[in-house]
């Protein structure tokens, strides 16, 4: 399947001095629920702007539903976007609004208005027909700045952070609206977010950013469980990092020399490591187990449960470790308090292929 | 991209821009021009000659003027400029002492009516200049109200002539004329003030009025210092303050100015003098700016 | 909490007071049955009122001033729009520099531009004074004001509504007609009052690029030598201030409302 609806080939995009994207290369397919993920300043916004036309690369070729998109206006291209702002225009109510750009659509009265009508009711926005923009809730002007753009039956939706602006609970609510939307009318969805929880629940696939550079692609599994760099490891999920140094490898497995920490044995990375390089041993904090009392062997380490909380459906347990400057963290049941109170000497273990290896 | 922006900007900007040339820079152009040319005579002599501002510095028998010496041959347009830098400094003084608690008023105090404080305010400064000028003529004339309302209550027998036609009239009305317009900018400063920050500082210990030492009063400073200059600037040059309640007492230098191209006809010498008149505020201006640390304060408030 | 006296009150209402006293008086002896602005009054009259209307020449020169001030206002505001969504809607070149050289009438003490013009009209085009030559002054005057009303509205507003419109499907002039426009109205209409009304009360400036044709100011000033015809020139002059206060509350209501309407949940 070689016909993505996005291509996007080598972008660069300066201000004056500095550089907001450098070398962005990637295809978005048809139908993806795709996400851009970095913290604020990466570049995802000024990507997202320059997918929809109102900014132009510096460099670099960009292609939509198989057409270059050099020279081509905001005003021509087959996207429509979300503003972080909504931007809904104060001077219009909600069905004018809706209905903005239909005017540029060559339909009859009829049919823009059967259009409006179904946007309207597909947003769940029926009977606020009249209201003005400043008698809205934010989350009806969300839905308001959703309805604006489907109308006109975009290629591809551009979302700039559409849930920022919510509480957590209405949040969590539009996540689910969001994505059965996108699966009802079937369109490309781009989202832009920093929230890698609102990223991993919604996508099909993610694109995390940092520093106008894209680090990885790839489902929210394959960025939770395979992260390609300390980077990607660290802003997806929590992380703890063990330092070692690589002793030899055994098949799929690293084995490496932890120093007080013993032998660490981690699944082998995409990109070879050698004898003698100084790694990272990067296990999730839910793959760690506790036990009052081991024995000694390969990823196997002693320490000391240094404060506990308890969060309702598991309970966090931060380990101080020796020779560790930070201390681990375990995701474990409730039950598991009892064996390990703080204070309490404990082993934590965890399995080799939880264990991924990542350069420093 | 930016250089097809900066093409439709310019473009947008362009119609304006050229009446504001013809208006404003042309007209900037020629008086600098006509500064060194002569007049002879009904006719322009259009040899280039520092001849007009040689004559503003020219020494001579001179004058004094509030034991001042001035010892120059044609004295009067640096006496006229020495009295109008005084009659607006002392103005400008008044009027931001008066309007600074206004000022302080508006910002802190009103929280109802807050719209119809700001629009009595504004009405003054947009209503004819010359009729606010004119009412001080009413009030301080020898026949006007002040003396007649006293003469009528008996207090005096005959009018005071000490009132209009000399430099306190032209001060007071200058003050009164420019007061609304400059409580706006130090209420904007005032106003944008997080009220936490006064908070804070009574929290960490501070009186009441440690506090507006040394919170409230340096960060007005940004909207008091515009204030200050919004008033200063244009009033050295008034011409129409002067004239109606000056007298022959209280001219400044905008009647000679005046004078010099509508009546005595040597407009060279009238281009020259408010060329020099511009080129001293702006020096003023940049001094005083300098004096009180602007840059720093800028940097500091924003 | 109960209400305490407040001595800053006090004061702004003698600032009040202060601000608005002399200019009552104008109101208050063009009413006056007395041929000279005295006290004690002498009992109500409208008779000032009705010579200043036969007064011919000062019909003329109002005349004169609603046509100089309308034609000013329309166009200054008409090349300050541009002018404003310029420098704050594109990247020009040296805009700051523009702008401030722009501004320069506010700070400019007015004889000087008046003196100025009057050797650009006289001596360097050779063109007679006219009322041409003061409405080319007061749009100079009035420009500055016109693009510090309309930027400001023009900032106040999300820069992404335009951008929105953009992504809908709509052109420059399009995306101008449906949504800038709109919501630079307020803008436009306080710009437009405003501009008029400096025009209508400046004096300076039509001073000396006045020809025959009289504005109404350049015929206050030459009346007001005349003592016999002060009440006539009260009643005028208190028909200008009324006038004048009209249209500012008018432009400040369109301007207050107009900001208001924008803050999102503010019904």
């Amino acid at each position: 399947m070689d016909d993505p609806i996005i291509r996007i080939d080598g972008v660069q995009k300066s201000f004056g001095s500095f550089t907001a994207l450098n070398d962005i290369r990637f295809d978005i397919q048809r139908g993806e629920f795709f996400s851009l993920l970095g913290a604020s300043g990466c570049g995802k916004t000024t990507l997202l702007r320059i997918l929809a036309g109102i900014e132009q690369p510096t460099h670099g070729q960009l292609m939509i539903d198989g057409k270059p998109m050099a020279g081509v206006p905001a005003n021509r291209r087959p996207t429509n976007m979300v503003f972080q702002s909504y931007a809904i225009f104060p001077h219009l109510t909600v069905r004018e609004n809706i209905g903005y750009g239909l005017v540029y659509q060559n339909l009859t009265k009829a049919e823009a208005r059967a259009r409006t009508d179904e946007a309207i009711e597909l947003v769940k926005l029926t009977g606020l027909d009249d209201r003005s923009a400043h008698q809205l809730s934010g989350g009806q002007r969300q839905r308001v700045a959703l309805a604006r753009a489907l109308v006109c039956r975009p290629k591809v939706l551009l979302l700039d952070e559409p849930l920022s602006a919510l509480d957590k609970k209405l949040r969590e609510e539009m996540q689910q609206e969001l994505r059965s939307l996108q699966r009802t009318v079937g369109i490309t969805f781009v989202f832009v977010t920093h929230d890698q929880e609102e990223a991993l629940t919604l996508s099909d696939r993610i694109a995390v950013m940092s520093g106008g550079r894209v680090l990885q692609i790839d489902t929210p599994e394959g960025l939770y469980e395979r992260p390609n760099c300390l980077e990607v490891a660290e802003f997806v999920g929590t992380m703890n990092l063990f330092p070692a140094t690589v002793q030899r490898m055994d098949g799929g497995q690293v084995i490496a020399d932890g120093g007080a920490l013993g032998t660490l044995v981690g699944r082998s990375p995409d990109r070879p490591v050698a004898p003698g390089e100084a790694i990272l041993i990067a296990v999730r904090p839910e793959k760690i187990e506790l036990s009052a009392s081991g024995t000694t062997g390969p990823n196997r380490v002693a320490g000391r449960v240094a404060s506990l909380s308890y969060l309702g459906d598991r309970s966090h347990f931060l380990v101080a470790v020796d020779g560790l400057a930070a201390p681990v963290a375990v995701y474990r049941s409730n039950s598991e308090r009892a064996t390990a109170a703080a204070g309490t000497e404990v082993w934590l273990s965890w399995s080799e292929t939880d264990a991924l290896v990542l350069h420093r | 991209m930016s250089s097809a922006s900066a093409r439709t900007g310019l473009s947008l900007l362009s119609p304006a821009f050229l009446v504001m040339a013809a208006t404003l820079l042309a007209p900037v152009v020629a008086l600098i021009v006509m500064s060194f040319w002569t007049q002879s005579g009904f006719e322009i002599d259009r040899t280039f000659t520092l001849a007009n501002y040689a004559r503003l510095v020219e020494p001579g028998e001179g004058t004094v003027w509030y034991g001042i010496r001035f010892p120059l041959a044609y004295p009067v347009p640096a006496v006229l400029m020495v009295k109008s830098l005084a009659m607006s400094l002392v103005a400008t003084i008044c009027v931001i002492g008066v309007a600074w608690p206004m000022a302080y008023f508006l910002a802190f105090r009103v929280t109802r009516y807050k719209a119809m404080w700001m629009i009595l305010l504004t009405i003054p400064f947009w209503t004819s200049y010359l009729l606010r000028v004119f009412s001080w003529k009413i009030v301080l004339g020898f026949n006007g109200a002040i003396n007649s309302g006293l003469q009528w209550l008996g207090l005096i027998k005959e009018p005071l002539e000490f009132l209009l036609y000399n430099p306190l009239a032209v001060m007071i009305t200058l003050a009164h004329s420019w007061i609304a317009f400059s409580v706006l900018p130090i209420y904007v400063s005032l106003e944008k003030i997080d009220r936490t920050l006064l908070e804070a500082a009574s929290d960490l210990g501070d009186s009441r009025w440690k506090r507006f030492r040394r919170i409230t009063l340096p960060l007005s400073m940004p909207g008091t210092i515009a204030a200050t200059l919004l008033v200063f600037i244009p009033t050295v040059g008034d011409y129409v303050t002067p004239t109606l309640v000056g007298g022959p007492g209280g001219t400044m230098i905008g009647s000679l100015v005046q004078q010099l191209f509508l009546r005595q006809d040597n407009a060279p010498l009238g281009a020259a003098i408010s060329i020099v008149m511009m080129l001293i505020i702006a020096a003023l201006v940049g001094l005083f700016l300098w004096l009180i640390g602007y840059r720093r304060i800028r940097r500091r408030i924003g | 909490m109960t209400r305490r006296f407040d001595p800053l009150l006090l004061y702004a209402v003698l600032f009040v007071l202060f601000l608005y006293g002399p200019m009552l008086l104008m109101p208050l002896f063009s009413l006056n049955d007395g041929n000279f602005a005295t006290f004690p009054l002498k009992g109500f009259t409208l008779r000032h009122y009705g010579e200043m209307a036969r007064n011919t020449s000062m019909m003329t020169a109002l005349k004169n001033s609603l046509i100089v001030g309308l034609g000013v206002s329309v166009t200054a505001t008409a090349l300050a729009l541009p002018a404003a969504l310029a420098l704050t809607r594109y990247r020009v070149p040296a805009g700051g520099a523009i702008l401030s050289f722009m501004m320069l009438p506010l700070v400019v003490p007015s004889i000087v531009l008046a003196v100025g013009l009057l050797i650009v009209v006289l001596r360097l085009l050779g063109l007679p004074l006219s009322l041409w030559t003061v409405a080319a002054g007061h749009l100079m005057l009035c420009i500055p004001f016109g693009m510090t009303v309309l930027m400001s509205r023009l900032e106040g507003f999300d820069k992404s509504l335009e951008e929105a419109s953009r992504d809908l499907g709509a052109g420059g002039w399009s995306t101008f007609r449906r949504v800038t426009l709109p919501l630079a109205a307020p803008g436009v209409i306080s710009s437009l009052l405003l501009c008029f009304i400096i025009s209508f009360d400046e004096f300076v400036i039509s001073f000396f690029l006045t020809g025959t044709d009289n504005t109404l100011p350049v015929f206050l000033f030459s009346q007001l030598r005349f003592p016999n015809r002060l009440p006539g020139t009260l009643a005028l002059g208190s028909l200008i201030l009324v006038g004048s206060a009209v249209l500012v509350i008018l432009a400040e209501v369109v301007r207050k409302r107009g900001v208001a309407s924008d803050n999102p949940g503010d019904i």
